[in-house]
């Protein structure tokens, strides 16, 4: 009884993964019962809203989160995922960027796509999305490390989906290589911390951790692999150098998964195995005197990672002239960012800091995936009305599109952080929490960084509405813009201006859950 | 008891601003023209109501106060209010964009209502700028007015405007970027988990050299803005380039955000700081503030003179008349004589009102007269009568002249100087002739010469609408010149 009553709680998986079934039916009965390619998107695209609206379900009563362990040893101890509401907040991020891709997918896969591997695309992203999902559940090493590779092999294929083209293979095969190798770096950091602890639960390696004063500088390196191993997904640098030509070698729905989807599971993970139980050492009463020095080595690590990923993500995006490769160093940028918050949240031992960094952290990533996933929608609608790859095809588009150019502003000026977009208080959150830290250093290389990209962004704006060409092409030579696409750039423009004007709804729910996730963690231990 | 009037000032243009940009295709550049100016003038309507509803009030502090929790947890509040500094900002504020909206009349250019539109929008911008007593809102509403500003210099604006539209906007966000950190930091010391400048304004801060920094900081972004010298290289390419109803806005009321910042930021929030703070053992933040100032005056007056362009010479001495602010403001901090600091927000306001009229009439002579080049304006007399008699007027306002509003607002800065440090006046009155020498050289020029060929050619007779605005401003200039008593009792209310 107690199974089907955790099934119920985690009904968004089972959703999702009842949709892929369908899907695959749907594609092997194909030819016998006449199915079209829309079938197949309004199965998952449905099957993803009922699955989102599962998210909610727990809300309604109140919500104790659930471990789940085998059960043969019950308990948090030896739990191998918790459905808390950080993992359902996940979820629902995960579940909106699939819902993106699916509809963004829609124009290449209706011109470019074979016969016979229809409704494979859907399946793949479904997929890939229960990875991203399990991920942010994970309170085990080795499920993560499971779960990671249930989200990076769709991935691969994905990014290699158009195998008629060239880019595409070779896109697809950096990310494989690097990916392979990160993943076994990552099982290498995990396995040191297995060393110190003799268990795979974050729960008691990080009890064990605590209290340890011997073999510390093991322990930094197996972190540091850890943050190696994950940093890959995420695009922090020295691991960022796969994202710009996969970006741009393969669709621009794939890029948009991999940005608002593969980055944000990566997140997702860091903040689980590494921001969270950090934050529970630094606050524990019998740290040992080696071990904060450790802790602050690692803030200091963090806090370097982050100024090297926002500087070079910004710097390189300075000179970009292709719109998707721009767009991808400012992912790289805007990962940078994110890291601030993770910085920041164990840089003291104040659970309020935390609260408020880890609120932060999440707090963008949701900004991210609106603002990405809106623009890699208007990539797409570039793309079907003149094959504009360049930012100087956009020259004078005001005058041609009107509604493209302007969502394509706001999107850019809340990259930007320029109020009152929802992405200037998510930024602001992100710098307050590391001024709150004492890394104020931080938060003005953070803010540095910040203007300095408001460069390359009014740079798209100007060419858009101020430059003129002689040769304008007049707009009865574009193309139309597929309709569909309004729905996801509608709704990422819309939701940057009214929840930038009202941003109480989200932040009241996210600093909520940032709270309780903390409170869960330290009050088991 | 919360007012409405407010909240009405402020969200009428953005409300308008919308209905123009998401109608503005089927209904026509005429409706966004007139819509514009209605609103303008019931924003005026509106802050005369608003003083009237202050003057009735009897509270100390802050009136006709409204207040939303926004983000309760983090502190962060929805509170418009005014004293008697905001008061005159916000009704000068009403007063400059009808103005602006009158001199945009005769505008030629297309989609003419997106640039109205952009009009509305800067002004619920600045307006948010005076009205908002949240740290985390007033920012808002300074980085909201870059916005208009980028697309209004940028595509209505002059030939270089493409540079100087992102000059503008990445200079001034730069800026900005300083005061969001000075916030934070002074959200964190003070403890109090609130960014509303009423409560931080009664909390005592630290000066030691920590603070110094935050002050400096936020200091940076306030000099950016006046601007100060030698930080002020973004406002000639700006003005040159803006379209002059758009120039007349940006001098006459974003510099005042400026000036605005310092004293409610720097001098209510961190007076301690401003008044006890060392940035070097023995030289207080004060005087930084006043030598800064003092320098705008001399740089942008030495380098006003050499300039060809009307409307160069009017950007330069705008940087010239923002450093009597700063040098006000410091005389006020150094002496706590409320003179100097009623001479500095009197500059604001006066500055306020003349400037926009140069740049209207900048404008002018760029559309009418063919050109806005000194050597070949000579004799404009004989070409542009009432112009040149428009053109005089204000000039001898800007450069002074007892009986108009520049010479109070000189007199009292000069008033407070004085008593804090007799050198530091004596070279401020040589400031004051350099004013004078680059506005007598310019009108001798242009006024007092032959009559010059080009302007055979390319003159052309000046339509009515144009003097409406003069007209009034002018009237403005003249009553508290010689009256000047309403408006300094209503800053002497101040902090």
């Amino acid at each position: 009884m107690e199974e089907l009553l955790t099934l119920f709680e985690f009904w968004p998986l089972t959703v999702i993964l009842i949709t892929v079934f369908a899907i695959l039916a749907e594609s092997y009965l194909k030819s016998y019962f006449n199915i079209k390619r829309w079938y197949m998107t309004f199965t998952a695209l449905s099957g993803l809203v009922i699955a989102m609206i599962m998210t909610y379900l727990p809300y309604l009563e109140s919500f104790q989160p659930i471990f789940i362990s085998p059960a043969s040893k019950p308990g948090y101890n030896n739990s191998l995922i918790v459905i808390d509401k950080f993992t359902l907040f996940f979820t629902f991020i995960f579940i909106l960027a699939a819902l993106y891709v699916i509809i963004t997918a829609n124009h290449k896969l209706q011109t470019d796509e074979d016969e016979s591997t229809m409704g494979i695309f859907y399946v793949l992203v479904l997929l890939a999305t229960c990875g991203m999902i399990l991920i942010s559940a994970s309170t085990d090493l080795l499920t993560l490390f499971v779960t990671w590779e249930l989200l990076a092999l769709p991935g691969y294929a994905l990014v290699a989906y158009y195998t008629r083209e060239k880019l595409p293979f070779e896109a697809a095969f950096k990310y494989f290589l690097l990916g392979g190798a990160s993943a076994g770096i990552l099982l290498f950091g995990m396995s040191i911390l297995y060393g110190f602890s003799g268990a795979t639960n974050i729960y008691l390696i990080y009890t064990a951790i605590a209290t340890q004063t011997e073999y510390l500088p093991l322990l930094i390196i197996g972190l540091v692999a850890i943050i190696a191993g994950l940093g890959f997904e995420i695009g922090i640098v020295p691991f960022h150098w796969w994202i710009p030509d996969a970006y741009e070698g393969t669709s621009p729905a794939v890029a948009q998964m991999l940005t608002i989807g593969s980055k944000k599971a990566g997140f997702s993970a860091v903040f689980r195995i590494i921001l969270i139980p950090l934050v529970m050492v630094t606050s524990t009463s019998s740290i040992s005197t080696q071990m904060q020095q450790v802790i602050f080595s690692a803030q200091i690590l963090l806090a370097v990672a982050a100024i090297m990923t926002m500087t070079l993500g910004n710097i390189a995006a300075l000179k970009q002239k292709s719109i998707v490769r721009l767009l991808a160093y400012s992912s790289i940028a805007q990962a940078g960012y994110i890291m601030i918050a993770v910085a920041a949240a164990i840089a003291t031992p104040d659970q309020l800091i935390a609260q408020l960094s880890l609120f932060a952290g999440i707090f963008h990533i949701f900004a991210h995936t609106l603002m990405k996933g809106g623009a890699f929608a208007i990539v797409v609608a570039l793309l079907a009305v003149g094959e504009y790859r360049n930012i100087n095809d956009l020259t004078g588009l005001a005058r041609r599109s009107k509604w493209l150019a302007f969502s394509f502003s706001v999107i850019l000026l809340s990259l930007a952080g320029i109020p009152p977009l929802l992405g200037f208080w998510s930024k602001a959150f992100l710098f307050l929490s590391a001024v709150e830290g004492n890394l104020w250093w931080l938060a003005v290389i953070g803010l540095l960084n910040s203007a300095l990209s408001l460069f390359y962004y009014a740079r798209i704006i100007k060419i858009m509405y101020i430059d003129t060409a002689e040769s304008d092409i007049p707009s009865t030579e574009q193309k139309a813009i597929p309709r569909y696409i309004w729905i996801p750039a509608g709704l990422s423009v819309i939701a940057l201006i009214v929840l930038g004007l009202f941003p109480i709804i989200p932040i009241e729910r996210i600093l909520n859950i940032a709270g309780e996730t903390l409170a869960l963690f330290t009050a088991i231990l | 008891m919360a007012y409405w009037i407010l909240s009405a000032i402020l969200l009428l243009p953005i409300v308008a601003a919308g209905i123009i940009f998401l109608l503005g295709r089927w209904l026509g550049d005429n409706f966004a023209k007139y819509l514009t100016l209605i609103v303008s003038v019931v924003e005026m309507g509106l802050s005369v109501i608003m003083l009237v509803m202050y003057l009735n009030e009897d509270t100390a502090g802050f009136r006709l106060l409204d207040e939303i929790p926004w983000i309760p947890d983090l502190g962060i509040t929805y509170i418009v209010g005014v004293d008697g500094i905001s008061l005159t900002l916000v009704i000068l504020t009403a007063f400059i964009v009808c103005m602006a909206v009158l001199a945009s009349w005769t505008m030629h250019g297309e989609n003419l209502s997106a640039y109205f539109a952009l009009i509305l929008l800067l002004t619920t911008g600045i307006l948010g700028t005076f009205l908002f007593l949240d740290l985390f809102f007033f920012f808002i509403a300074w980085e909201l007015v870059l916005v208009p500003m980028f697309f209004l210099i940028g595509i209505w604006g002059g030939p270089n405007r493409k540079y100087a539209s992102m000059k503008f906007f990445i200079y001034t966000h730069l800026a900005s970027v300083f005061l969001l950190v000075g916030i934070f930091a002074t959200y964190i010391t003070s403890g109090l988990n609130t960014f509303s400048i009423i409560e931080l304004a009664g909390h005592n801060f630290p000066t030691d050299l920590a603070m110094v920094i935050v002050f400096l900081g936020i200091l940076f972004a306030f000099i950016v803005k006046v601007p100060s010298a030698p930080f002020h290289t973004w406002l000639p390419d700006a003005h040159v380039e803006a379209p002059s109803p758009v120039s007349m806005i940006l001098a006459g009321l974003l510099l005042k955000m400026g000036g605005y910042g310092i004293i409610r930021i720097l001098l209510q929030v961190l007076g301690d700081v401003f008044k006890e703070g060392f940035i070097i053992p023995n030289v207080p933040v004060y005087w930084l503030v006043g030598i800064i100032g003092l320098i705008s005056i001399f740089w942008g007056g030495f380098v006003a003179l050499r300039q060809d362009d009307v409307k160069r010479l009017v950007a330069y001495s705008s940087i010239s008349h923002m450093g009597y602010v700063l040098l006000g403001v410091a005389a006020y901090v150094a002496t706590d004589n409320i003179i100097a600091l009623q001479g500095a927000i009197f500059m604001m306001i006066a500055h306020g009102v003349i400037s926009p009229a140069m740049f209207q009439l900048c404008g002018m002579l760029q559309h009418w007269a063919g050109t806005r080049e000194i050597g070949l304006l000579k004799g404009l007399p004989k070409s542009l009568e009432s112009t040149s008699v428009i053109l005089v007027t204000f000039s001898f306002a800007s450069a002074g002249l007892p009986g108009l509003m520049g010479f109070v607002a000189e007199f009292l800065v000069l008033i407070g100087v004085f008593q804090w440090d007799t050198t530091l006046a004596m070279i401020t009155v040589l400031g004051i002739v350099l004013t004078a020498a680059y506005y007598l050289w310019m009108l001798q020029r242009v006024v007092f010469g032959e009559k010059s060929e080009f302007l055979d050619e390319h003159a052309k007779p000046v339509p009515n609408i144009e003097y409406v605005s003069l007209v009034l401003m002018f009237i403005v200039v003249l009553v508290f010149g010689l009256y000047p008593a309403p408006l300094l009792d209503m800053m002497a209310l101040g902090p």
